[in-house]
């Protein structure tokens, strides 16, 4: 197994979320992650009173084989709020690198929980979210 | 005739992928739910159309069928699996005959044969409306595409077009060209990158389809990135974005790079210059071998006739047409001394042509060439980053 190399895949880079509900903050939303590449990882996390949650980067070890597979990292995001659930965030990350989606930067999501989520092409991938990127608002 | 434009299917064979997990396979539905109707509960029997999950344990790819502006077309794409690389450069890898005649390579055959059932259910359900076929695939899912393209062109009146990007040559010669006939050149559409190293194997005698012509599209790639990197998805889909090309393959023919033609292969041939093994010249010498085949065939009229067993036989058997060909006259003997001379300057066999040339030396040094291809295509899926 000499030839075989431990690397690292960020399966998931890190996002800064602010949620609303009805254009307020959703205090107190708790957050499901599901992040599945080689294994599924899922773990929770809670807003604060201004509806905001920071989700860490997750990693991955691998080991290289002759030909890498195509990399592809599903990300799954839904927030329970005042005993109803939300899928906010439906993501195939395609790049091993962190925060490969916005050139370097952190995710920084707004997440109005009653609007629509929409599916379009975004980062080299399909993403289905009802969240805005800060620039796209 | 419907054809789906290069980056549409450069799309669906990156997004192909996305299938396995059953979140991101939504995704694929929802992006494409306007060309293509994906439900599972479809009534394959109804006038609808059909869609199915092809080996669904493992999700290797789906068959759907148009709707709106497709409407009596439908696709078949496929993915890669992760296994399977290591059986492309094992000369005792064995050898399958398929469902259409001709020998494959039985990796594919076997992984071609578990979703067989599938593709069939799908077949016999396809609406009568439906005219046109498309298969697409990357890497493995790419020699899947072919087998598939072939086996429904075969069985089916429709038209069948395949898309392919970074495909490993999936059969020998009668293969290759009996698909190439039934599916007709203009009809596929086999997209690679000059160093991305996986359409280099498995080496001769297995042959892509096309090997040359309309469906041959090269693409250039720089020598700024590993070459692994051009076996990526995300790159065949960046040599394709060109605001114009993306919409039309005959500029994506236009694009090809200068490769090397019959004059400038002869010239290597006859050339005494030194020589390294690199993705470049093994590239070359594959394209060489092919052509000194084809230049033997016509001086003498002998007929290479292959078949059964494992490469390693099939190699035993090409060697022994080159020695009746050398052993035939002067001509051909000159063009088969010249590629063993060239090929043993590329893995450090000094051939004399005062030599005695015996079937065991061809033999070698095909099996050596063979081998040291081999070890630099896996050297460059080593070193990748990711």
């Amino acid at each position: 197994m000499s030839n075989l190399n431990p690397l690292k895949a960020c399966t998931f880079s890190e996002m800064q979320i602010s949620l609303f509900f009805d254009g307020k903050p959703a205090t107190g939303a708790k957050i499901t992650r599901t992040i599945e590449w080689r294994k599924e990882h899922v773990d929770e996390f809670t807003a604060d009173g201004n509806g905001q949650v920071t989700l860490p980067a997750e990693f991955e070890n691998y080991y290289l084989k002759f030909f890498p597979m195509e990399f592809v990292s599903a990300q799954f995001l839904t927030v329970q709020y005042e005993g109803k659930e939300y899928e906010i965030w439906n993501y195939a990350k395609r790049k091993t690198e962190l925060n490969s989606e916005m050139d370097g930067e952190p995710l920084k999501l707004s997440c109005e929980l009653t609007s629509e989520s929409i599916t379009t092409r975004a980062f080299g991938s399909i993403l289905g979210t009802r969240c805005t990127l800060p620039q796209e608002s | 005739m419907a054809q789906l434009t290069p980056e549409l299917s450069a799309n669906i064979a990156n997004d192909i992928y996305l299938i396995t997990n059953q979140n991101t396979r939504k995704l694929f539905f929802d992006l494409y739910a306007d060309q293509f109707a994906f439900k599972d509960d479809a009534n394959l029997q109804g006038k609808t159309g059909a869609f199915i999950l092809l080996k669904k344990e493992q999700s290797l790819g789906l068959a759907a069928t148009g709707i709106k502006q497709r409407k009596g077309e439908a696709l078949i794409a496929l993915k890669g699996t992760s296994n399977g690389y290591d059986g492309l450069t094992d000369l005792n890898a064995g050898l399958k005959q398929f469902n259409t005649g001709g020998f494959v390579h039985q990796g594919f055959y076997y992984a071609f044969q578990s979703f067989l059932p599938e593709l069939d259910q799908f077949l016999a359900n396809l609406p009568p409306d439906i005219h046109t076929v498309h298969c697409v695939g990357h890497s493995l899912g790419g020699a899947l595409a072919t087998l598939a393209a072939d086996y429904l062109k075969a069985k089916s009146g429709c038209a069948v077009n395949l898309y392919t990007f970074g495909s490993p040559r999936v059969g020998l010669s009668l293969f290759s060209e009996g698909a190439l006939r039934r599916l007709g050149e203009k009809n596929i559409f086999r997209v690679y990158h000059r160093t991305d190293p996986v359409p280099m194997v498995p080496t001769w005698p297995f042959i892509h389809v096309p090997n040359g012509g309309l469906g041959d599209l090269l693409l250039n790639s720089s020598v700024a990135l590993n070459p692994i990197e051009y076996h990526k998805m995300e790159n065949y889909i960046g040599s394709l974005s060109g605001s114009e090309i993306k919409h039309n393959w005959e500029l994506v023919r236009k694009k090809r790079p200068p490769a090397p033609i019959t004059r400038s292969i002869e010239s290597w041939l006859k050339s005494d210059g030194p020589l390294s093994l690199t993705l470049n010249t093994a590239w070359v010498a594959a394209e060489a071998v092919m052509w000194v085949l084809k230049k033997v065939v016509e001086l003498t009229g002998i007929a290479l006739v292959v078949g059964g067993g494992t490469a390693f036989t099939l190699l035993d058997q090409m060697a022994i047409f080159l020695k009746k060909a050398y052993d035939f006259g002067k001509k051909a003997s000159y063009w088969v001394t010249r590629l063993l001379v060239r090929l043993g300057k590329l893995i450090g066999i000094t051939v004399s042509e005062s030599v005695n040339i015996t079937a065991a030396l061809i033999r070698a040094i095909f099996i050596r060439m063979h081998s040291a291809v081999s070890e630099l295509v896996m050297r460059a899926g080593r070193n990748v980053e990711h």
